[in-house]
């Protein structure tokens, strides 16, 4: 590795994201510099970079998205290059218009690029432009609701109130029918203008069958582009993902071929440069229909990192260093399966209500073909000022069964204590004899989970013995705390000597 | 066999379910539980009780493994952690047990009905007032956190009382909201 200390990352970032970030910075070289929010002080990625720097109080619009003072940490630190993560300012044209004209380099598109695919409305003119077959849809549609209906019944229902600027599945609602479309506009346009600060909406018909199939894809400054294969991400809630796999099971050739050319036309009409995602719905024909141009790195980036064997982040740096792409399409050969888990602090067995609080303890999934991009640490906590998704299991595998057979072992070891997790409900899909068929589609969990196949009644069970036999330790005169007694060490002479120093570095650090 | 251990009999609850058992010490730190409903009647399983730091305790209870997160808020109420699960449970004596089910039976049988915020959050709309009566499953106030509008539903039929939420307000998780008086 050639050192680089004279590239200057500064990750305008937090959670695993930011870490995963420096860690494809420092594998290239480059100085990495952090920032952070109040409650992220000692979190994770702090500890990794270089250096880090205050950006503001806890919440996210005060510190993250904080544009002056990120800009003025830039400057300060001397940062040569920016990294957005995805989140925050990774799709804002103005943070990148302002990055630009501090001269500095954005690891991403440009604004205009960024621009055209924001705006969802401008998106599918350019798709329709470059021949990406699209879904039947609506012009921005104006405050009155009878427009939408108008629209709705030309279109047919189900239809989706989509935000023009939405993403990461904000913003977007479906409508069975002409009541439930009356309903949710205003509530979406509300949405949108708080979430996105523009509450331009319109419809498209619903694919409820439809798988959701995205293709990534890696365009130089030179105008070469290649696509890296597919992910399928159908296991949602809310539109936003749970579960991503590659290879998808129903994908044949010719469609893979279909969709990534498109996708990397599209790109390179639109003057595109770096990594993005474009997502279409599969309908069950397996026809493919265009759904949006993601302009940043994705969050379910390293299942396509564990088949194709290509660091994105660190691609991304070269790229946006001014490097020719140094593969042809024809060198692209993913291998295996993967399969990614975000492992999100919620209760899915209340209506995936998000959870915060301290971390008393974590033990981590290890083995071969496991890789684990985490955002917390024991003894620190999930705040409720950012996202809910804490971390990321991956899993590769020789074809989809061991990489779904890995997953299932690598979940029974994911312990998160102090704060639920949606551990059990992945354990539960990923187990689902449907998934395990590959009948995977977008609304599989509306059609299948049910909040009572998460319960546990072997736990309760056991914690009423637990119960009772504390209390009995209690009236024995057990004294203390119902955790406290020996633990096999400080009581022990024959136990092996452990250095005061070595204990006080456990894992919670308390 | 017969069983000479000297046993104490508690009555374990978790949720709606009453457990009983009956606890013995065993050998060092091992207890003796025999389950006495008639489906769980049996021959005493062998829990063994070992803290492994940090309020953790390694458990074998009759050979299966369990590591517990044990934290005790009174004498008789604990709330177990297993497996990424939080489980409150209290376990009494039979005397209290009894007398605690006396008094839950003899008790009011419907009440009103507190919503309370599910999730720490910013109120972004209240869709009823003061007084309204409301259906069961009636959308009542709208709560954002981490950045999902989520519509907090009436769980029965009733008046709004007490109103405490406004729109632009941050809640609190288990905050009260209203109340809904049947």
């Amino acid at each position: 590795m050639i050192e680089k200390k004279n590239h200057r990352l500064l990750i305008a970032n937090r959670g695993e994201i930011a870490s995963r970030i420096i860690r494809g910075a420092k594998d290239e070289g480059w100085h990495t510099i952090a920032i952070y929010s109040d409650a992220d002080a000692s979190a994770p990625h702090v500890l990794l970079a270089d250096e880090a720097h205050p950006v503001g109080p806890a919440p996210a619009h005060q510190s993250y998205l904080n544009m002056d003072r990120i800009l003025e940490v830039a400057r300060e630190s001397e940062a040569t290059h920016v990294h957005p993560g995805y989140g925050f300012f990774s799709e804002n044209p103005d943070f990148v218009q302002k990055i630009a004209d501090a001269g500095l380099k954005l690891i991403g598109p440009s604004a205009a690029a960024i621009r055209a695919m924001g705006d969802k409305v401008a998106a599918r003119n350019a798709a329709e432009a470059a021949k990406v077959p699209l879904v039947p849809g609506s012009p921005p549609l104006p405050a009155d609701p009878e427009v939408a209906v108008e629209y709705a019944k030309k279109i047919g229902y189900p239809v989706l109130i989509k935000a023009a600027f939405g993403g990461g599945g904000k913003g977007m609602r479906l409508c069975k029918d002409v009541t439930e479309l009356r309903s949710a506009l205003a509530l979406t346009r509300g949405e949108a203008g708080r979430s996105f600060g523009n509450d331009t909406i319109f419809i498209e018909r619903a694919l409820l069958k439809a798988r959701h199939v995205e293709i990534q894809i890696l365009c130089d400054e030179h105008g070469n582009g290649v696509y890296l294969g597919e992910r399928e991400c159908s296991i949602q809630r809310r539109h936003q993902k749970l579960i991503e796999e590659t290879p998808c099971v129903v994908l044949d050739p010719a469609t893979r071929k279909q969709m990534g050319e498109a996708a990397v036309r599209l790109a390179l009409d639109i003057g595109y440069h770096n990594a993005a995602t474009v997502e279409y719905l599969l309908d069950e024909t397996g026809q493919p229909y265009f759904l949006e141009m993601n302009t940043r790195l994705q969050v379910e980036h390293p299942i396509t990192e564990m088949v194709t064997g290509i660091d994105l982040v660190r691609a991304q740096l070269r790229i946006a260093d001014g490097e020719p792409l140094p593969w042809k399409q024809d060198d692209i050969h993913p291998q295996g399966a993967a399969i990614e888990c975000r492992i999100i602090a919620e209760d899915a067995s209340a209506g995936f209500v998000p959870q915060s609080g301290p971390v008393h303890y974590a033990r981590l999934p290890q083995g071969p073909g496991v890789r684990n991009d985490v955002g917390f640490l024991p003894g620190r906590e999930i705040s409720v000022h950012y996202d809910s998704m804490i971390g990321k299991l991956i899993t590769w595998g020789n074809d989809r069964e061991e990489a779904r057979t890995r997953m299932l072992r690598a979940l029974d070891e994911y312990l998160v204590e102090g704060v639920r997790t949606n551990v059990d409900f992945q354990r539960w899909a990923l187990a689902h004899p449907e998934f395990v068929a590959g009948n995977t589609y977008t609304r599989f969990i509306d059609d299948h989970f049910r909040p009572e196949m998460l319960e546990r009644p072997d736990l309760e069970a056991d914690a009423a013995i637990i119960a009772a036999v504390a209390t009995f330790r209690h009236r024995m005169g057990s004294a203390g705390a119902v955790a406290s007694g020996t633990t096999g060490q400080s009581n022990d002479p024959n136990a092996p000597r452990v250095s005061p120093w070595k204990r006080a570095r456990t894992w919670s650090g308390r | 066999m017969s069983d000479s251990r000297k046993y104490q009999r508690f009555v374990s609850r978790v949720g709606e379910e009453q457990r009983t058992f009956d606890v013995a010490t065993g050998e060092s730190s091992s207890f003796w539980v025999k389950g006495i409903e008639k489906d769980a009647a049996g021959d005493p399983i062998e829990v063994s009780w070992n803290p492994i730091g940090h309020g953790r305790v390694l458990l074998r209870i009759g050979g299966r493994v369990r590591i517990a997160r044990i934290a005790q808020s009174t004498p008789q109420e604990f709330v177990v952690e297993m497996d990424g699960r939080q489980i409150p449970v209290r376990a009494d004596d039979e005397i209290t047990a009894r007398a605690l089910l006396q008094k839950a039976s003899t008790g009011v049988a419907s009440g009103p009905s507190k919503i309370l915020s599910p999730m720490p959050g910013t109120v972004v709309n209240v869709l009823v007032d003061e007084g309204e009566s409301v259906a069961k499953g009636q959308a009542v106030i709208v709560i954002e956190a981490m950045k999902m509008q989520n519509e907090i539903t009436a769980p029965i039929a009733g008046t709004v009382h007490g109103l405490k939420a406004a729109a632009g307000q941050a809640v609190e998780a288990r905050a009260l909201l209203c109340e809904i008086v049947p």
